[in-house]
């Protein structure tokens, strides 16, 4: 191989390599996109009420809950951790809230009921940094543990009887959008705008990507974690309270399979699993493409649980694609070093044949 | 009397050096691991702008002294001194504040971060100061970036691009841009070369003749002698966690020099 043929080789393989890394975001973001709205088109040919502003909210409305809990978990996993017992946290923070508004005080409701999420987000993560035990198996552990709380404490029954005044919250419209679709749109936008231009955003994404390498870089993980969990826990706590006050009252069965229609959404949004990457942006699109995908099947008349199949099987795609992504990515990395090598002068330098030659040379 | 690490004083980070003067010195270091001596009574010093070559064979402390010089591990005896202070031990943070910085082995680089952000990464520079949400101003990191980058005449094309995009000689230039960002004492390279190719290697070891030439202390840890030889101003060797030379390269030859690490004399 001469040295046109080895320096072509090395621009190719760096140009592939960029490609990737540049195509990624945006493709998968253009994807997602155009999924959603020819979709909706497919729908809205089929049903005409789809599109209609009434309807649109509602979809909204619906998910606005997954998508503010959704910020939360796309933080945490971006700074490498997961908290899997949000659903139970959701349900926690709803008969909470419900209970107190009905028995104390509906602002003192809201408050209580969104910092219990919080509390319990931050107990996940200090079990999780003090003992070192995988999030995986902590939170799995809160989400049963969780649950159970919130059976006893409602006796398996419904939160009723709650004050008008505390539906102000989740009913309240501002401009054409119902409260929760413009709190998720303002956590949405606060939290891309920390990821990506403060301080805070760079040493999530640094934890996420190499937790050594950021610790011998002299910053500690601790507060880092444990704040990314306090987060996680804070909103999903709020998508409670929210869905407590839009609904007027709360069920002890609230939230479950949350957590895996929230981890579906950040996974699809581009959020590695492995932590390190991600974007809000397509947290933010995913969560809008299976909040409309559910809409859509209902507003087509077909059977519901079609909407489980497809966000479980949008799990697995998600996953499954991350993974190949890697790969290839990993392929393109082999290329490059091979060129590398090749450009170096390959095994006659490594055995030190020319090593002299090259020395001189310099 | 030996300082503990809570008596490290904090050190200005534009404090002004004097080539040839002592940057640290260790008297008497030893190191145990439950029954194992892996350090025992080392004594050395680097000055700033001389590169120090810390060689031995596996099992011989090198590792071992470094953590203690980087304050990953703690000395179960002797005391290191820094500008006339002793101390007994001191913290990774109380290390880096007082200027020394280790480039590892497996470079401890964010891949998915840009070259960038990893050279500032710790010391951001700030737009605008709200404590863990403070704006970072990017102008200036660029500008840091770029400057450290072309202390030590490396060629990274593009520093806004993603570290897991670059070669292994430039992704080695980018950690050591990054030490040289934050140190003003003492760069640890911990095997630089290791994993690079002939070419790489010869830029790996063209930065870190800059960052001495800057003034800095540098100690680099090498098991290959050629490279050694090319690079050291002194070398010290290490066999069984002792010190068995310290001494100018060009006194010792590599037969020499290899006898001792190896105890074959």
């Amino acid at each position: 191989m001469n040295d046109t043929e080895k320096k072509k080789n090395l621009d190719s393989s760096k140009r592939s390599s960029s490609s990737y890394h540049f195509s990624e975001t945006v493709v998968r973001n253009i994807i997602l996109l155009t999924i959603i709205i020819v979709f909706s088109i497919y729908v809205q040919i089929q049903n005409d009420n789809f599109l209609t502003l009434n309807s649109i909210g509602v979809i909204g409305l619906n998910i606005s809950f997954i998508g503010i809990a959704a910020i939360g978990t796309a933080l945490l996993m971006i700074g490498g951790q997961i908290d899997l017992s949000i659903g139970s946290i959701f349900a926690f923070a709803a008969v909470i809230s419900g209970l107190m508004a009905s028995l104390i005080d509906p602002q003192l409701a809201i408050v209580v009921g969104v910092l219990s999420g919080g509390m319990i987000g931050l107990i996940n993560g200090l079990i999780v940094w003090r003992i070192s035990i995988s999030p995986i198996i902590v939170t799995l552990g809160a989400l049963t543990f969780v649950r159970g709380l919130v059976l006893i404490i409602t006796d398996d029954k419904s939160v009723t009887g709650i004050p008008e005044n505390f539906t102000i919250l989740g009913r309240t419209v501002v401009l054409g959008l119902p409260l929760p679709v413009i709190i998720f749109l303002v956590i949405g936008v606060l939290a891309g705008l920390i990821l990506s231009f403060t301080r805070v955003g760079l040493r999530i994404r640094a934890f996420g990507d190499n937790k050594a390498g950021a610790e011998l870089s002299g910053l500690s993980g601790r507060n880092l974690t444990l704040g990314l969990f306090f987060f996680s826990g804070l909103v999903s706590g709020l998508a409670g309270v929210l869905a407590t006050s839009r609904l007027g009252g709360a069920s002890p069965n609230f939230g479950i399979g949350f957590e895996l229609e929230v981890i579906t959404a950040v996974v699809l949004g581009g959020v590695a699993i492995t932590g390190g990457e991600g974007r809000i942006t397509g947290v933010a699109l995913s969560v809008v493409l299976l909040g409309v995908v559910k809409s859509g099947i209902t507003a087509l008349g077909l059977d519901p649980n079609i909407g489980r199949l497809i966000v479980g099987g949008a799990l697995i795609g998600a996953v499954a694609l991350n993974q190949l992504g890697v790969e290839r990515h990993n392929r393109s990395r082999r290329k490059q070093a091979m060129a590398e090598f090749a450009a170096d002068g390959g095994v006659a330098d490594r055995l030190g044949l020319t090593k002299s030659a090259n020395r001189d040379g310099d | 009397m030996a300082r503990s690490v809570s008596q490290v004083d904090s050190i200005s980070q534009h404090k002004t050096v004097s080539p040839g003067s002592v940057a640290i010195e260790c008297e008497g270091i030893s190191r145990y691991y439950g029954s194992v001596r892996a350090l025992h009574r080392v004594s050395m010093s680097i000055s700033y702008g001389e590169i120090v070559a810390l060689v031995g064979d596996n099992g011989a402390g090198k590792s071992t002294l470094v953590k203690v010089l980087s304050g990953n591990v703690a000395p179960d005896e002797g005391k290191i001194q820094l500008d006339g202070r002793q101390y007994s031990a001191y913290s990774m943070q109380d290390a880096q504040q007082m200027g020394i910085e280790t480039v590892y082995q497996h470079l401890a680089l964010c891949d998915k971060l840009t070259a960038t952000e990893n050279i500032v990464l710790g010391r951001e520079p700030q737009l605008l100061s709200f404590g863990p949400l403070s704006i970072i101003d990017r102008k200036r990191a660029r500008q840091i970036a770029q400057q450290s980058i072309d202390d030590i005449s490396a060629n990274i094309p593009n520093i806004e691009a993603p570290v897991e995009k670059f070669s292994g000689g430039q992704r080695q230039a980018i950690a050591i841009a990054r030490a040289v960002h934050a140190a003003h004492r003492l760069i640890i390279f911990d095997e630089p070369t290791a994993a690079l190719g002939i070419k790489q290697t010869l830029a790996t070891l063209d930065a870190i003749r800059r960052v001495a030439d800057k003034g800095l202390a540098v100690m680099v840890i090498m098991h290959n002698l050629e490279d050694v030889y090319e690079i050291a101003h002194r070398i010290v060797a290490l066999r069984l966690g002792s010190v068995v030379a310290d001494i100018v390269k060009e006194d010792i030859s590599r037969r020499d020099l290899a006898a001792r690490m190896s105890g074959y004399e």
